[in-house]
């Protein structure tokens, strides 16, 4: 009842707009305004409809004319309707446009449309024979280039259950529905892409290898190899975490010191902005000099890269707190260090976060730039080995590993970020 | 801004005369207390320039003098840039004049202290801190928040907002955020509460309303009040003695006690009296726009 009051005015004023070519719109608005005030003031009674009727009445006397008159009729028929049960239906279509995140139609036919794609494409995957040449390219698929396309079916059918397993779940949690709805299309596009790839790939050989894989070819390649990309994503991601964990430390500290200290400022801030001109990958040959097992140099390279940004967050973060949160706590008795952990740097959380955001990524190129040029493991050597060999499965099947692997990361710096400014939701556009 | 129009329209003869009459008033007026008690704030001539060394010089406050007894409530009020934020600050130690003295139970000012608890404008709330953790601000820069840990619960209470403890500052609306703000203040149980303009961004439902709790909480607590306000009948409801200050050069013009029994009714006789007499002194100060006042 509440929704289908409040419905009335929008309504209302755009019917009465149409109405009008242009030449009354004072008098529409008065009748418009006295409607909504109505609305707002008697929400849910009864009374309302009795009060709104009399106000009209009362404007359209006030105002002599034609159009105003055909407002009020306009309401009154309204009101009859809505009882009829129409202004329901217009207000649910309402709020369904008006998710501003999930906005795309909340249909279940584009999510089985969605499942239908990985189907098809695992049908496609069966029917479109095989064209497999002798040798491409110096490339002798009998014997070196993976083709088996059981893992590839068995992943399209694996996706196809888990959209729909997911979409039982979500019977559960309505979040989640309205999440997979919005994204169906999408998924359905991906589908679609698979399969082309497929085709076009390991199916008609138009893109050739070694420098284009299929889908097949790579699915192939990576569970039956599984352990050494492991090794490889175990010794890029420790040389990672340990960088960016002491980048952080060193970039939260030195931000405190330039933030709250002149003389630090004074002599540090100079030697900061040097090195963040830099990129961190130019060190590198001075780097594998001075620190000597090449782990440590990697390492001092992260260290730079992510070091500078988080510090120059964190100071501009600290440097921006407003002037009045500083002086009311004076006036509550606070002592210069209580202005600095519980006013300057809670100011400079956010900050903070979007400094670790971009050294993330910072620290992400880095290593991969510097794995490419002078390590022994990591994924960024194995890409680079890779080449050497031709096998550009394995530089494809690095690629989506990395992929995968920094999006964890970043969805874990998410999550603590949510947690840790958890006092920011609403209040900025996340 | 105001000292463009100042350098401008340099005030006649007749305007000075006014003045230094309205001046020799004030200063008789400021011995004329209305109650008994000792002086707990002293303002004695100050004067502060803004910018002094430049030509863009603002005189801010000059000569100012104020006395306010303890447990008294007085307001501050007149026209936008005649100095009451600027008198406010000083007094609250976040700001020091260039001439005069200010002083708090006989000891000069010599910067912020929570014995002066400060509201400002725009309730400059911490937005990471629920409201409870905005409240127990003050027992923690201290370091008494162990000891006095109860004491958040019953200030939520006092101003009316339990069940609203975790609530971030963003979530409540403009009145509650302003009653967090005045709690703040309060838990440190200050000598005195200097409160600028807490009420102005606020629709007058609300604003009596908080009017009424101030009230309460000023009796209940018996600590002293300076209030700034844009709004006589505000001033009127709740001081004992409203000063009232014109603009360029930022001066209290008079002293105005407020002989109404409480708790006052904003319709009375007497009210409505003392109101028309009120703006009929900020006309003759020349700035305020009618119908900034009128209902
Ligand atoms: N930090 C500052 N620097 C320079 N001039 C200032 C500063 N603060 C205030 N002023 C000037 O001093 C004068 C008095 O300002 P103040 O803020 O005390 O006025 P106010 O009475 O509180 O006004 P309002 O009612 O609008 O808050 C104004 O002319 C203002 O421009
Ligand atoms: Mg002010």
């Amino acid at each position: 009842m509440l929704d289908t009051t409040t419905s009335v005015p929008a309504r209302l004023s755009r019917t009465a707009a149409r109405t009008t070519p242009g030449e009354n719109n004072a008098a529409v608005q008065t009748a418009a305004n006295g409607v909504a005030a109505r609305v707002v003031l008697g929400k849910n009674s009864a009374a309302a409809t009795w009060a709104e009727s009399g106000e009209n009445s009362a404007a359209a006397q006030s105002a002599p004319n034609a159009v105003i008159r055909s407002a009020a009729e306009l309401t009154s028929t309204f009101i009859t309707t809505s009882k009829a049960k129409v202004p329901i239906k217009a207000t649910a279509k309402a709020s369904a446009k008006a998710d501003p995140v999930y906005w795309k139609p909340q249909s279940r036919v584009w999510y089985a449309v969605a499942i239908g794609g990985f189907l098809i494409a695992l049908a496609l995957s069966y029917l479109v024979p095989d064209n497999i040449p002798g040798l491409v390219r110096g490339v002798d698929f009998s014997t070196d280039y993976p083709l088996d396309p059981t893992n590839y079916r068995i992943f399209l059918a694996a996706i196809a259950v888990i959209l729909a397993l997911l979409y039982l779940v979500s019977h559960f949690f309505h979040s989640l529905r309205k999440r997979l709805l919005h994204k169906a299309q999408f998924i359905f596009a991906g589908a679609l892409a698979l399969a082309i790839w497929d085709i076009l790939t390991s199916k008609l050989f138009i893109l050739q290898p070694p420098y284009f894989p299929g889908p097949v070819t790579i699915l192939d390649y990576l569970p039956t190899n599984w352990l050494n990309l492991l090794g490889h994503i175990g010794a890029s991601s420790r040389l990672f975490a340990l960088g960016l964990i002491i980048g952080t430390v060193a970039g939260i500290g030195t931000g405190i010191l330039i933030g709250w200290y002149r003389q630090w400022f004074y002599w540090l801030f100079p030697v900061l902005k040097f090195t963040g001109v830099v990129p961190a990958t130019a060190w590198m040959p001075i780097a594998t000099v001075l620190f000597k097992p090449a782990p440590v140099a990697m390492t001092f390279l992260l260290v730079i890269a992510s070091w500078f940004i988080i510090s120059f967050m964190m100071c501009q973060g600290m440097e921006s707190t407003p002037k009045a949160l500083y002086e009311v706590s004076e006036t509550l008795g606070a002592k210069r260090s209580f202005l600095l952990f519980h006013v300057a740097i809670p100011h400079a959380t956010p900050s903070i976060f979007t400094g670790i955001s971009m050294a993330t990524s910072m620290s992400f190129l880095t290593l991969v730039a510097a794995e490419m040029m002078g390590a022994t493991a990591g994924l960024g050597y194995f890409i680079n080995y890779s080449k050497t060999f031709s096998k550009f499965y394995q530089v494809y099947a690095a690629i989506i590993i990395m992929f995968i692997v920094f999006s964890i990361i970043l969805a874990i710096i998410d999550f603590i970020r949510r947690r840790v400014l958890r006092w920011q939701k609403g209040l900025v556009q996340q | 801004m105001s000292t463009k129009i100042a350098q401008g329209a340099p005030a006649s003869q007749t305007d000075q005369a006014v003045q230094i009459e309205a001046r020799t008033l004030a200063e008789k007026l400021v011995h004329q207390r209305t109650q008994d008690s000792p002086v707990l704030i002293s303002v004695q001539h100050v004067t502060r320039v803004y910018n002094a060394e430049e030509d863009s010089a603002t005189h801010a406050l000059e000569d100012v003098s104020l006395e306010v007894c303890t447990g008294e409530f007085v307001s501050l009020i007149g026209p936008s840039g005649c100095g009451k934020t600027t008198l406010l600050r000083l007094i609250a130690g976040l700001d020091f004049p260039q001439a005069g003295t200010l002083s708090v139970a006989g000891e000069e000012i010599a910067g912020p202290s929570y014995e002066r608890g400060y509201v400002f404008q725009q309730g400059a709330l911490y937005p990471w801190a629920t409201v409870e953790g905005n409240i127990a601000t003050g027992l923690k820069a201290r370091g008494v928040y162990r000891e006095k840990k109860q004491d958040v619960t019953r200030f939520v209470a006092l101003v009316g907002l339990t069940g609203f403890e975790k609530a971030y500052p963003h979530e409540v609306s403009g009145g509650m955020a302003q009653r967090v703000a005045i709690a703040r203040a309060l838990i440190n149980e200050p000598k005195a509460l200097l409160l600028d303009e807490p009420m102005g961004a606020l629709d007058s439902f609300t604003r009596i309303e908080l009017q009424d709790r101030l009230l309460d909480l000023w009796q209940r607590l018996g600590s002293t009040m300076v209030l700034v306000t844009h709004d006589v009948d505000e001033a009127i409801y709740l001081s004992d003695r409203i000063a009232i200050m014109t603009p360029r050069p930022g001066r209290i013009n008079e002293i105005i006690s407020v002989e109404l029994g409480r708790p006052r009714s904003r319709s009375s006789p007497d009210f409505l009296q003392l109101r028309s007499r009120i703006l009929e002194k900020l006309h003759l100060a020349g700035s305020i726009p009618e119908p900034e006042f009128s209902i």
